[in-house]
């Protein structure tokens, strides 16, 4: 931004203010696309870029906002058009244009049905059609950090102009998919934004809060276009009712607090530019002190490397996990996602990603494992990986500013790491050792840090985007291993003045009692200093000195996380007394009761056969619970319970099972069809499909036709499953019937979903109707069976 | 929200298992705490056409509408969403909890209910001296949910409450309710 402004920052520079409002005032109909006004009536848009030129604007904005492929037929051509509109004008003046593109208007998955890809080419399609003729790209009045992502990229990869961004935030301070005015502003800036700011929703007033939250945490020039006040609707017209006198006099605050670059948005006009300009003109700027901060972001917040350590589960790991492997190699995605779920449930502030497995495509997997855990989790991710490939992959698609597992103090480690750091933004782990090893001495590895922080310089990256991995090895071999370990934390942290993490568990390898070492050296460690720890959360002992240790050093006040979490321990015990009544599995998962079931099953195994246990427990009560719904004596949430708490058994028992050896009654695929978003009746089937014992794929929602012929293909599957819930979306199911029938006429396929009843599926061609869950299962069953 | 609602939304007749209840007020809990409820309405004019009804100056065509709306001097078009957060949470518990993600889908839906009460109460606020009809949505029986893209281009939807729409006329966050009301004078 200063290449364009050398004076930004102490001299004010003016954007215009609304297109929109000047064309509704010209006879603009409402429904009326305003860019192919471009084309149609260009007189209207140079007279209205002339008029904000003539009112003292440094910046005009194109008439290109939402000029996008799904809006309109012919982008490049109306975005030429705005641009060389908007260029002549400026040029006459002495100005300069921004390229003005606002949101595609689609949500991006895994919330919403555009890809990121998608967005990506959309963004792409018009900086390449607008560059020539701009001077900086303003992507404004976006919403959801995961599109500005996208646009950014799209920017940055196709142009060399710089990128401002201004976001528009709801009356809670906070983007429409959730991120407040720090998580925003630390993702944007990460992402390489040139200047950060706000755009429309509110008027000046209501933006200062938001502009103050900002300048806390960037550096970057910060930008204010409000509103002339909130809209109000009146007789269904919206409405503005800020007077630009009073507009000029609010906009000395947005001043106040740290905005450089200032304009107007909806509602305003030249005049609100000039009284605007002759009320701020001679004030003095703000002078801003920022200082910098170790965090990582998601979608929707912030964790920050501060006093009080931060808490990285690292259970989303195969290294010595049977189960998680089987579930990489089955693809099971949703054993994934349940591992990073119960630790965030058990108190985990960061997840640590590590799907890496010799036989499976970890880029995919990453990359899908990332875009899942962000469906189903807040937390930030640490993206742990030693593919570079796979490890920017992920970093493209992560949705916010991620920790990346790890660099070392290897050039070559460091070559490879540094620059994806930079281009995505992110904070390293940095691993303290090199082409000689593990130095032995707290001195050396010290050293190391000190090498790495002046590699990461050479590449743009600065010091509080770097943590140290102090490295935590075996106590057992080398007495002195964990104080070599403390010794290093304190000098990063006294001397460097840097952030530290560790992976903790390494200490007690060898040892006995684990839990208890692992435990002691965890708060050792952060009693000298240590800023996060990689830790399993699941660790009730480990999680209960983490939080002794919080209230004895001044970082729990009152002690209220610790005595919450003690009453917490208390409820939990006493439920265990209840449960221990109830006899058999069986009577376990009759009554919902899965923590329980698992610890019977356990015991159990030791001296029954998996098959016996299945057939004469779990069978037998998940039949008598279907049966119950029924007669309707038991609802489905009960019969949830049961299916759940049966869910538990088998993964025991699948735990103890002989490699290869399978419970399996039966595959069956399932789907929700294309386009449709809803799946929480197809969840409900596959829960209980695998609870009676079927190896169920699940292939998510919103499946094409013919992925879901090519997953039956490849798994030859006999049995599909597929659900739709709107009318709308009924005809990608026969689609897929069809395309099923032709291609393998021997698979039957399944349907069931709110609209579907049997003459609507025998129409569509399917083998069965399930009216609910229960129907699916016994026609399964009969289907498996009389196979066998 | 009301205990005895999120038991009919559940298909529960009767006295559910103890469990079920818990998990029912443990839903009701959740629901306050993690939803962001946002509303908004506006009440255009409307007239009868030969072949639907004119709202504003958008005409939506078909004949159920005109009965929905027969006799009506004014339209208000209303929109109510839970938030983004509400679908992580149900997206997340049907991996975990399937059963408490199912109590959940009925406690959302009650509480979806009350913001389009809520609305309805303002929309007869703003509106004295008339009376409100029955509120009707796209994807009722020959309404089709085409209507969505006229009403989310009439009252930006997207940009004010930040709900999408998807390709095939979904809405996202999936607790979201659009929604017509007549009103007629006196």
């Amino acid at each position: 931004m200063k290449r364009l402004f050398p004076e930004i920052g102490r001299k004010l520079i003016y954007f215009d203010g609304a297109m929109g409002t000047m064309l509704q005032k010209k006879g603009l109909e409402s429904g009326e696309l305003p860019e192919l006004l471009n084309v149609t009536n260009p007189e209207w848009i140079r007279s209205i870029h002339c008029a904000y030129l003539q009112a003292g604007a440094n910046i005009i904005k194109s008439n290109t906002f939402g000029a996008n492929a799904l809006k309109i037929s012919d982008p490049d051509k109306i975005i030429k058009a705005g641009l060389s509109i908007a260029r002549e004008a400026a040029d006459s003046y002495g100005a300069f244009v921004a390229l003005d593109l606002g949101p595609t208007g689609k949500l991006l998955k895994p919330m919403g049905d555009l890809s990121f890809e998608d967005a990506y080419e959309l963004y792409k399609q018009q900086i390449l059609a607008g560059k020539d003729l701009a001077d900086l790209v303003l992507l404004e009045t976006m919403g959801d950090l995961y599109e500005i992502k996208a646009a950014l990229l799209a920017a940055k990869e196709n142009c060399d102009l710089p990128v401002a961004v201004t976001m528009i935030f709801s009356a809670n301070e906070r983007l429409l998919t959730g991120a407040d005015a720090k998580t925003a502003v630390l993702t944007v800036e990460a992402l390489g934004a040139d200047a950060i700011g706000v755009n429309c929703g509110f008027g000046p007033t209501q933006m200062v809060p938001i502009l103050q939250e900002m300048a806390r945490y960037t550096k970057l020039p910060l930008i204010a276009n409000p509103n002339a006040g909130l809209p109000q609707v009146i007789n269904g017209q919206t409405i503005y009712t800020v007077s630009a006198e009073e507009f000029a006099s609010q906009m000395k605050d947005i001043v106040q607090a740290g905005a450089v670059m200032i304009g107007g948005c909806c509602g305003t006009s030249p005049d609100y530019i000039a009284a605007e300009i002759s009320a701020c003109q001679n004030l003095p700027l703000a002078g801003r002190t920022v200082a910098p901060v170790t965090a990582v972001t998601s979608y929707a917040k912030t964790v920050t490397f501060d006093q009080i350590p931060v808490l990285i589960g690292e259970r989303i790991n195969p290294t010595g996990k049977k189960l998680f492997k089987e579930a990489l190699r089955a693809h099971d995605m949703n054993y994934i996602l349940n591992e990073g779920i119960k630790q965030a449930e058990a108190g985990a502030q960061i997840l640590d990603v590590n799907v890496g497995l010799p036989d499976i495509d970890e880029t995919a997997m990453l990359s899908e494992a990332v875009i899942g855990l962000q469906s189903v989790t807040d937390l930030p991710l640490q993206l742990d990986t030693s593919s570079t490939q796979a490890l920017e992959r992920a970093l493209r698609l992560y949705n916010g500013k991620p920790m990346i597992n790890s660099a070392s103090g290897k050039q070559e480690s460091m070559r490879s790491v540094f620059p994806l750091a930079k281009k995505y933004g992110g904070v390293t782990v940095c691993l303290l050792l090199d082409e000689n090893g593990i130095p032995q001495t707290a001195e050396a590895r010290v050293d190391i840090a000190k090498k790495m922080i002046a590699t990461a310089k050479e590449y743009g990256i600065e010091k509080h985007n770097l943590v140290f991995d102090a490295l935590a090895m075996t106590v057992s071999t080398d007495p002195n291993a964990a104080l070599t370990t403390f010794k290093t934390i304190r000098i990063l942290t006294e001397q460097l003045q840097v952030k530290t993490v560790l992976g903790v568990s390494n200490v007690s390898f060898g040892l006995p009692l684990r839990d208890q070492i692992t435990s002691e050296f965890f708060v050792l460690a952060m009693y000298n200093g240590l800023s996060a720890g990689i830790i399993n959360p699941k660790s009730e002992r480990l999680l209960s000195s983490y939080r002794a240790y919080l209230a004895l050093c001044g970082m729990d006040p009152s002690c209220a996380e610790y005595i919450r979490a003690a009453a917490q321990t208390a409820e939990s015990s006493k439920n265990a007394v209840v449960e221990t009544d109830n006899t058999g599995i069986y009577d376990c998962i009759l009554k919902g009761l899965k923590e329980e079931a698992a610890r019977k099953a356990k015991k159990e195994c030791l001296s029954r056969d998996a098959l016996s246990i299945i057939d004469q427990e779990i069978i037998p009560a998940l039949n008598t619970a279907g049966k119950g719904f029924e007669d309707k004596t038991l609802f489905l949430p009960q019969l949830l319970s049961c299916a759940d708490a049966a869910k538990q058994v088998f993964d025991v028992l699948k735990q103890n099972m002989p490699k290869g050896a399978s419970a399996g009654k039966g595959k069956i695929l399932i789907a929700t069809v294309k386009n449709d978003i809803h799946d929480i009746g197809k969840n409900i089937v596959r829960t209980l499909l695998e609870n009676y014992g079927f190896d169920v794929l699940d292939l998510g929602k919103d499946v094409p036709p013919e992925k879901i012929l090519q997953a039956a293909k490849e798994g030859h599957y006999r049995l599909v499953g597929l659900s739709a819930l709107m009318t709308t979306t009924v005809p990608f199911m026969e689609q897929t019937i069809q395309l099923l029938k032709k291609e393998l006429p021997d698979c039957r396929v399944m349907v069931g979903g709110a609209v579907l009843t049997q003459a609507y599926a025998d129409k569509i061609g399917a083998d069965f109707y399930g009216k609910d869950a229960m129907e699916s299962v016994r026609y399964a069953q009969k289907l498996f069976q009389n196979a066998q | 929200m009301t205990y005895e609602q999120i038991l009919r939304y559940l298909r529960i007749s009767g006295s559910p298992d103890q469990k079920t209840k818990e998990m029912i007020h443990q839903g009701m809990e959740m629901a306050k705490a993690t939803s962001q409820p946002k509303r908004m309405f506006q009440v255009y004019p409307c007239s009868m056409q030969a072949d639907g009804v004119q709202i504003g100056h958008v005409l939506f065509e078909g004949e159920k509408i005109q009965k929905w709306l027969k006799d009506c001097d004014l339209c208000a078009i209303l929109a109510v969403t839970l938030g983004a957060p509400c679908d992580q949470l149900l997206r997340s518990f049907s991996i975990s909890n399937p059963a408490f993600a199912v109590v959940l889908q009925a406690v959302f839906a009650d509480y979806t209910e009350d913001f389009c009460d809520l609305t309805e109460k303002e929309i007869q606020a703003a509106n004295p001296g008339y009376s409100l009809g029955k509120r009707f949505s796209p994807g009722y029986p020959g309404l089709p949910l085409t209507y969505q893209k006229q009403i989310f281009t009439m009252l930006d939807i997207t940009k004010r409450i930040g709900i999408y729409l998807t390709d095939s006329y979904l809405m996202i966050p999936s607790k979201s309710v659009s929604a017509f009301v007549g009103l007629k004078k006196g």
